[in-house]
């Protein structure tokens, strides 16, 4: 090397060192600033704390970001729009973070007023201003945030302005969606018909791939919260042994959900993330909504008496929102307490609808991480260096009696199943929890291993498949039909839906699997599921499913070609399929008894389709 | 299809306290309070409209009965339900249309007397003028051959935190 590059490589090295002196500086007064109630904040470091409940969790089960906190990539330039009960957007610890586009889509103007404090809770779990010594820190502390109250006015017109198509939501990249609506009536997949469908899924897919100047969007949305039981209309819908399962020695539901997240027409859609939640103890929380449309798991917490929810804001104020004057003693934080007299902090915020901005955190954080990638990239970054949660799970097998009257036993939840493309993958936890300072290092990377952004987006036609399957009663055996699917190129899926027809006169009998030319099995709708309980609760009842959507995460980064098989597999038989229609205004609990069906139900059409880039 | 539900069944006998522990009753003031005041039907279907108590306090001192009777056809704002297992739904007023040709969007609003708020592709939101009945509109539009589709919006607002 000559003296003249030595000079030069000086010279070079003094201005980057120079330059980096604020920076270094910033980064370590920032850490020196606390947030005092962060060190609840279990979901950014887990290392067991109360989180004012009377218990801990286990350490490491969260979100793993303090590393990238303290790199300082912290959302900083990304967008995130909370389309909620509304936010409180002039709260002290959110405020800085707040930009212009916020609607009130119930009486116009642009304050999203939150009377409930949900949004306000979903929004402090995302960005809350970090580092401000107030209260808690955001999961992106530096993201931007504007909110809509779309949960008060749920009109299309609503639905439009809040999803992508106004002013203020053009500029977003992750859309957080913290709600959802339990069904027991299936709705066919058939966008000829049902305009609103149509035009819903078209909103979803070119805000999704075109939004914030081409870097696309995220659309985050909770599974749902109806592991246990789920809301429908003024009911509440149980399994049949929700009361007595204690004490007759059962599990309720025999450990699978009453609301399968699959069920949902909008959670099926390949444009919605869909999120499960799992608690501080590194477990599926227990009211989780699971399916195989699952994307990933985050943070959602449990009740915040006993063991941790999750520590956020509230609405501003004594008499408002989940931390009022009222909850006095409910646990550590609320009530008026010295740590938080004017209570503008919560520690019972929970559920899915926790668990999705955690993940609109983390694909915040990420996108701001490399300012050239896509909301997509991030969302396969975040796939990429998933970790698993519950690693240990079994999985759920059911038993039954078969049509001959003999013991039979069938595997509705597979433990953790490894998929030909090498991703972990279970029905309750999709592809794994996030890992943000390993994404974010993904992102980052320079020279050779530079994160390489993913080919455009191919979706591909349906491909049809008539048939007339007989599905035996109360057998494993089920009903299989093969589907050789030639795309000719090299095709890597980020995502398969189904639909299909079939006749069944107890729907809740059955248990659908799809399973790919490489063998993965993914459970599309498990059997005892509260989705189309409504069938023989009206006087003319459903002959079955028509169109019916379902989607799977489960065949991530797999080959599309080659031969796909769909199993329908009937696992019920005399005196299963009870249920209890509880009226949550009368307080009437209703034991439901359908018949076992008479005749064998048949498979009589199915098509798939797939979502992905070329790529081997 | 959905017609009034048949529930044949045993009631199971619950105490106070597992209620109020694991199945939270709703509050008083609910949709399920709501009060009949008429039938309407809409694409072949018999619907229930309902509205709530407070509203019917408005037309004091009209009774249930004639309120019953003096509210044929349907408009904007109207509240139906069907059957016991559904949800409330809220009439908005507008309607999607579909149409083989896009180009034809705007004689289709002109000739129905209805605002376009928004396109997309062939496909638009079309607002009836205020007062408006809807079931007639909704049957002249299902006879303009030029429209593929029509449905009526109904919103649910069923959509919860979760």
């Amino acid at each position: 090397m000559s003296q003249k590059e030595v000079n030069n490589m000086t010279t070079k090295l003094l201005k980057t060192s120079l330059a980096l002196i604020p920076l270094t500086v910033s980064l370590s007064l920032a850490a020196n600033v606390k947030d005092p109630l962060t060190p609840q904040q279990w979901h950014l470091k887990n290392n067991g704390q109360k989180a004012f409940s009377a218990t801990g969790g286990v350490k490491g089960s969260d979100l793993r970001v303090r590393k990238a906190h303290k790199m300082g990539t912290r959302g900083q330039g990304i967008q995130v729009t909370v389309i909620d009960t509304g936010v409180q957007i002039s709260h002290k610890d959110l405020a800085n973070n707040v930009v212009a586009g916020s609607v009130d889509l119930l009486n116009g103007g642009n304050n999203p007023v939150d009377n409930n404090g949900h949004g306000t809770a979903v929004a402090g779990l995302i960005a809350a201003v970090g580092y401000n010594n107030e209260g808690v820190r955001g999961i992106a502390p530096s993201a931007s945030l504007n909110g809509f109250n779309f949960l008060s006015e749920q009109s299309l017109t609503s639905f439009l302005a809040s999803h992508g198509k106004s002013e203020g939501t053009k500029n977003t990249h992750v859309f957080n969606q913290s709600y959802g609506s339990g069904d027991i009536f299936p709705r066919a997949y058939d966008i000829e018909n049902d305009l609103e469908l149509a035009i819903t899924e078209d909103t979803l897919q070119s805000v999704s791939m075109d939004n914030a100047d081409g870097r696309g969007a995220a659309f985050v949305k909770s599974a749902g919260n109806g592991f246990n039981f789920f809301g429908f209309s003024q009911y509440f819908i149980l399994p049949g042994n929700y009361f007595s399962a204690a004490d007759d020695g059962e599990i309720r539901n025999h450990g699978l959900p009453m609301e399968n997240s699959n069920a949902e027409i909008s959670d099926s859609n390949f444009w919605n993330i869909v999120v499960s939640a799992f608690n501080a103890s590194d477990q599926r929380a227990s009211y989780s909504s699971v399916g195989s449309n699952v994307f990933m798991t985050a943070t959602g917490g449990e009740f915040g008496s006993n063991s941790p929810a999750m520590v956020t804001i509230d609405l501003m104020g004594c008499d408002a929102g989940f931390n009022t004057t009222d909850s006095l003693g409910s646990n550590g934080l609320h009530g008026g307490t010295n740590i938080d007299p004017t209570c503008d902090y919560t520690s019972v915020m929970n559920g899915t609808s926790s668990a999705a901005p955690s993940m609109s955190g983390a694909i915040a954080i990420v996108m701001s991480a490399n300012k050239n990638i896509t909301a997509r990239d991030a969302k396969h970054i975040l796939a990429m260096t998933a970790s698993k949660v519950d690693a240990n799970n079994a999985g759920v097998s059911l038993p039954f009696t078969d049509s001959n009257g003999d013991p039979a036993q069938y595997q509705a939840v597979d433990s953790w199943q490894q998929n030909a493309a090498g991703y972990p993958y279970h029905l309750f936890y999709g592809l794994g929890k996030p890992n943000v300072n390993k994404a974010v290092k993904m992102a980052k990377r320079k020279g050779k291993h530079k994160y390489k952004k993913l080919s455009k987006l191919k979706i591909t036609p349906w491909f049809n498949k008539n048939t007339h399957l007989e599905i035996p009663d109360a057998q494993v055996v089920g009903a299989t039909s093969i589907h050789n699917v030639n795309i000719g190129k090299k095709f890597v899926i980020e995502g398969v839906q189904v639909k299909l027809d079939l006749d069944h006169a107890r729907l809740s009998d059955l248990s659908i699997e799809l399973i790919s030319p490489s063998g993965t099995r993914s459970v599309l709708m498990t059997p005892n599921s509260g989705a189309f309980l409504g069938q023989n609760a009206v006087d003319v009842p459903l002959t079955g499913l028509r169109d019916q959507l379902m989607l799977s995460t489960n065949f991530y980064g797999e080959q599309a070609s080659g031969n796909w098989r769909l199993k329908v597999v009937d696992v019920g038989g005399e005196g299963d399929g009870n249920w209890i229609l509880y009226d949550r205004v009368t307080g009437d609990a209703n034991l439901m008894e359908p018949e076992n069906n008479i005749q064998p139900g048949t498979l009589t059409n199915w098509s798939i389709r797939f979502f992905g880039h070329k790529g081997k | 299809m959905m017609k009034i539900i048949t529930l044949l069944l045993l009631t199971i006998t619950l105490t106070a306290n597992c209620l109020a522990t694991d199945l939270p009753r709703l509050p008083e003031k609910h949709d399920a309070q709501m009060v009949t005041v008429g039938f309407v039907e809409i694409d072949g279907q018999r619907y229930t409209k309902i509205m709530s108590p407070e509203r019917i306090k408005a037309f004091s001192p009209v009774t249930t009965k004639q309120l019953l009777a003096s509210q044929p056809g349907l408009f904007s704002g109207d509240m139906i339900k069907q059957g016991k297992l559904s949800n409330i739904e809220r009439i908005s007023g507008n309607l999607l249309i579909s149409t083989e040709d896009k180009t034809a969007m705007a004689s289709i609003a002109q000739l129905h007397q209805l605002a376009i708020t928004y396109t997309l592709n062939n496909m638009a939101i079309l607002k009836a003028p205020k007062g408006q009945e809807l079931t007639s509109l909704l049957k002249a539009l299902k006879a303009d051959k030029r429209i593929k589709v029509v449905n009526l919006e109904r919103i649910v607002n069923k959509m919860h935190p979760e």
